[in-house]
């Protein structure tokens, strides 16, 4: 396999992308194997304890993300430091990351911060093709190479599915036969490319990220009330920089960030007369300071943000703030890290965030953090009225508080485990909610409490045998309805079983289930949780060749569902085609 | 941590052992319905409708999931815990609105298809579909934002000056006979400055021939948008309410003004018409010589005589509500008037033959678990002869509450 992490990882041997679990034990880390022989390689992030998937439809579909019932503007969410969430509603679409060029991907403390990371210190050429079901097309190619002090990386990718599906309607009188029909209107076409640099000239380091990404699609709408013919395009485009001069004791550094994005409806193959654009920009300057145990940095930074509806309303954001963070080494092997976070939102007003972690230990780890995060209402839920879903400039910001504790154990390759405790508070929560029969529109409900365990066991007896398993269980109550929150399943797992060594041919069984979720903010339509299985086979057939075979859902489960409602396609079988260089 | 959680607990294990074990030792037995309080079941996905029937010898809530694009029979009886005993499911992007009829010949419009559907509830039977591809003139011509084929000829048009029928709503039925209104809704309402676009109001009577469902006569009505119908032995009345969107300051209300209309049954002449101006009446219903509406968009009842001519005829009863609020169907019985308020949860009743002028928040009755959010009270159904007073469905949270005379205020 081309981008070994078996030097980092237990777990992880070998592994093409892993996934780093990290709460208030920042090492606590699961593997995630061979996820990128299947056409949706992001369905691996269900490994993260407490994080679920929600599908539009077929693999290439939109795809969003929750962690600990968490989602959207509730989570931020990274790629080599470039802001992937939408500056305009939040959301974060994962399937639009190049995922040839992911490493890790991970979770920090209070799960409201999802980062994933390219890795480029190994030189290589890899590529992949994948074909299967449903005229699927996956091509990924990446090329990494370190430079004389740093590295490089750059990677595409683009798909194709035809995306129709069979999926089981269950008739809600006992006994009676379940009614088979086709999803339609679920084709999509992706494209996406990244370049990543860090470099150092002298005593100077630059580092620098571009991310483009294309989706457009078919918009299928609800299982049994669809939109017919209504299609849905986006562009997106970001890049970053920072530049840092090291020879100084302060070492000061610069940074900027661009990104803009495209929104595009249309129906019926008409002109796109929904269009939406979103960019923002964002500057910051700042020292950063390392002596002995002690590790701080502090920065000043400056946003914007604008969304542009044509015809309505034209929204602005300006933030200023600044951001302090800072690590020290205390006697007996205790370690103390915070960081605060201090803006001022032109539209929202003075906002403070906050993490503070202490953790101890080595083979076996505690920690225990504090985390407060206060986000602004997004422009979308402030201003941009479309339709009958209106937005509602009196919304006051959000505030989520978390305290969370964490026990690991790592004995060498062979075990490691991790348990954590968390509970968490919101405070004005913003939901939407009917204002009539006839719009709805975001409001304050108050407040909601969040609380769950997780377990994660890694097992790695012989490298030819490897069991990884996280179970994560979550209660959550709206103060405003006495009901869970919605699309919040109480109990999550995911096992994964690999036999035969990660290097050569072996075979993986990954078991995916959750739990009944509700899909209203009463508690009410409840939708039936599932288990899954995948089947994942890789065989080198020369020292740069490799033949994948995987079977997505191979029990051809047609009535399974994501939390929103939306059916998942039953037995999927592709095959790829691996060339490392 | 909240100081609601911990009663919050104590209810969830109390229900959690009410689920398991039946009632407590302090209340009775459930096997009346007013055991264990109001019943609440629950329903398929985007419910817009419900009434009572009977399947054999058990009482159902007859209720059609839109999203779900099924109709289903919910059992009643408390020992049968809201078990569906039927359900048909009317195809992919159907969307059942309305249901007229009983249980096992029942007629559904298909909002979205244009069709109108006769099953029988109770076996799973779709008996058949009546696809009514007439085509009526509209005039004056609708100018649309984005073109469509609104009559059908295979291209799309922005000036419709023909149009097929589409989007049936309400229906009422009567013996081997039905009525339906089709609303015929071109496109929908996007801003303040783009309101919906509508092709006239028509209503076609139905019948079954055969055992499947045919056209009789079909009318156009000298009004905009019809929401609701009502019969009695000789009119059908039909209610208009303009069309519903936001004006120049978001506020939603009818951009037209509305109509009460009635026809005669048989052959749908236009027999009498009151003006209704901005009022948006929605669903209506008959007492004697009266006819109570309820308005789409505030929380107000008119009473008026069949032989009216305007709203300034009308005795309106005002309601508790927001400001924007909805009072989609009522339910007379008796001289007893009951108006849901659909903002509020709550039933607002009040004697036909003394209508107050403001009805106060106290003289609600809440229908389900209450609060705030509303769970969307929007429609009723109280006929008589059943073991149950009546059911009232909350469409955003997908109940359906039983009504008993017990709970009354």
């Amino acid at each position: 396999m081309a981008l070994s992490l078996a030097s980092l990882l237990a777990c992880a041997l070998a592994a093409q992308t892993t996934v780093s679990a990290r709460g208030a034990d920042d090492e606590a880390r699961t593997s995630l194997p061979d996820s990128a022989a299947l056409a949706d390689p992001s369905s691996g992030l269900a490994a993260l304890p407490g994080v679920t998937l929600l599908h539009d439809g077929a693999p290439l579909s939109p795809t969003r993300v929750t962690v600990r019932g968490a989602s959207g503007a509730r989570m931020s969410a990274s790629f080599a430091g470039l802001a992937l969430s939408d500056p305009l509603d939040g959301l974060l679409d994962v399937e639009a990351l190049p995922w040839t060029a992911v490493q890790l991907a991970a979770v920090d403390a209070g799960a409201r911060a999802l980062r994933f990371e390219p890795d480029a210190r190994t030189s290589v050429l890899h590529a992949r093709v994948l074909a299967g079901a449903l005229s699927t097309l996956r091509i990924g190619a990446l090329a990494a190479t370190p430079t004389a002090h740093g590295h490089a990386l750059v990677a595409a990718e683009a798909g194709t599915t035809r995306g129709d599906f069979l999926f089981a309607v269950p008739s809600p009188v006992a006994g009676e036969a379940p009614t088979l029909l086709v999803r339609e209107n679920d084709d999509h076409r992706r494209a996406s490319a990244t370049a990543v640099l860090r470099e150092a000239f002298g005593d100077v380091t630059v580092v620098a990220a571009a991310l483009a990404a294309h989706h457009a699609g078919g918009v299928p709408g609800f299982a049994t009330h669809p939109t017919d013919a209504l299609r849905r395009e986006d562009l997106t485009g970001m890049a970053r920089a920072h530049v840092a001069y090291t020879a100084a004791a302060l070492a000061p550094f610069v940074e900027g960030a661009l990104r803009g994005s495209q929104r595009a409806t249309s129906k019926d193959g008409a002109v796109a007369r929904d269009t939406v654009t979103a960019r923002s920009a964002r500057a910051a300057a700042g020292l950063s300071a390392s002596t002995g145990d002690l590790h701080v940095v502090l920065d000043a930074h400056a946003e914007s943000a604008r969304a542009q509806v044509p015809g309505r309303t034209t929204p602005e954001r300006r933030v200023v703030g600044g951001h302090t963070e800072g690590s020290l080494t205390l006697p007996f092997g205790l370690t103390v890290d915070a960081s605060t976070d201090a803006d001022v939102v032109s539209d929202a007003g003075p906002l403070f965030s906050g993490r503070l972690r202490l953790s101890a230990g080595d083979t076996v780890q505690g920690a225990i953090a504090f985390a407060r995060a206060a986000r602004p209402p997004t422009l979308d839920e402030l201003y941009a009225p479309r339709g009958f879903v209106l937005g509602n400039p009196a919304l006051e910001p959000e505030v989520l508080s978390d305290v969370e504790g964490t026990l690991s154990v790592r004995l060498g390759a062979v075990l490691r485990a991790r348990a954590a405790l968390w509970a968490g508070r919101i405070d004005e929560t913003i939901l939407y909610l009917n204002r009539n029969a006839f719009e709805i529109a975001p409001e304050n409900t108050g407040g909601a409490w969040r609380a769950g365990a997780e377990g994660a066991l890694c097992i790695s007896p012989a490298a030819a045998l490897t069991l990884d398993t996280t179970i994560a269980l979550l209660a959550s109550r709206l103060d405003a309805t006495d009901a869970a929150l919605p699309l919040t399943p109480a109990f999550t797992a995911f096992t994964s079983l690999r036999v035969g060594p990660q290097d050569g041919g072996h075979l993986v069984a990954r078991v995916t289930s959750r739990a009944a979720s509700s899909a209203t903010l009463f508690g009410t339509l409840v939708v039936p949780g599932y288990t899954l299985i995948d089947l994942i086979g890789l065989y080198p057939l020369s020292p740069h060749l490799a033949l994948g075979v995987s079977v997505r859902n191979a029990f051809d489960v047609l009535d399974a569902r994501d939390q929103n409602g939306l059916p998942l396609p039953g037995r999927l079988l592709f095959v790829s085609l691996e060339v490392t260089g | 941590m909240n100081t609601q959680t911990a009663p919050s607990l104590t209810a969830l294990a109390l229900a959690v052992a009410v689920g398991a074990l039946g009632c407590p030792a302090f209340m009775p037995p459930c096997d009346t319905p007013d055991a264990c309080g109001p019943r609440v079941l629950a329903t398929g996905t985007v419910p817009n409708d419900v009434q009572l029937g009977r399947c054999g010898d058990a009482e159902v809530a007859i209720v059609p999931a839109s999203f779900d694009a099924r109709v289903d029979a919910i059992a009643l009886e408390p020992s049968r815990g809201g078990e569906v005993l039927g359900s048909v499911f009317l195809g992919v992007g159907t969307n059942p609105w309305s249901v007229a009829g009983s249980a096992d010949r029942l007629w559904v419009t298909l909002w979205s298809t244009g069709e109108v559907a006769l099953i029988n509830t109770c076996t799973g039977e779709d008996a058949g579909r009546l696809d009514i591809s007439e085509v009526v003139e509209v005039s004056p011509p609708v100018t649309l934002r984005s073109p469509i084929d609104a009559d059908g000829d295979g291209a799309t048009e922005s000036e419709v000056t023909r149009m097929t029928l589409r989007s049936p709503q309400a229906v009422v039925a009567r013996g081997d006979e039905a009525w339906v209104g089709f609303t015929n809704l071109l496109e929908a309402s996007a801003s303040a400055s783009e309101p919906p676009r509508l092709g006239p109001g028509v209503v076609a009577r139905l019948a079954i021939e055969g055992g499947a469902p045919v056209l009789r006569e079909l009318v156009t009505v000298p009004c905009s948008n019809p929401q609701g119908l009502a019969l009695s032995d000789d009119a059908l009345w039909v209610s208009c309410s303009g069309p519903i969107g936001p004006d120049s300051a978001g506020r939603q209300g009818a951009h037209l003004d509305g109509a009460l209309i009635s026809l005669d049954p048989n052959t749908l002449e236009v027999q009498h018409h009151i003006d209704m101006a901005r009022f948006a009446p929605a669903t209506p219903a008959l007492a004697g010589d009266t006819i109570v509406v309820g308005s789409l968009v505030t929380s107000r009842v008119a009473l008026l005589s069949v032989t009216a001519s305007s709203l300034e005829d009308a005795h309106v009863v005002t309601l508790p509500g927001a400001e924007v609020d909805s009072v989609f169907e009522v339910a007379v019985r008796g001289t007893r008037v009951d108006a849901p308020v659909f903002s509020r949860d709550r039933l607002f009743s009040f004697d036909l033959d003394e209508p107050p002028a403001t009805v106060s928040e106290s003289n609600g009755r809440l229908i389900g678990a209450g609060g705030d959010p509303p769970r969307g009270l929007l429609a009723l159904d109280r006929p008589p002869g059943f073991s149950v007073s009546g059911l009232a469905l909350l469409t955003l949270s997908a109940e359906v509450v039983v009504l008993n005379e017990i709970d009354q205020p």
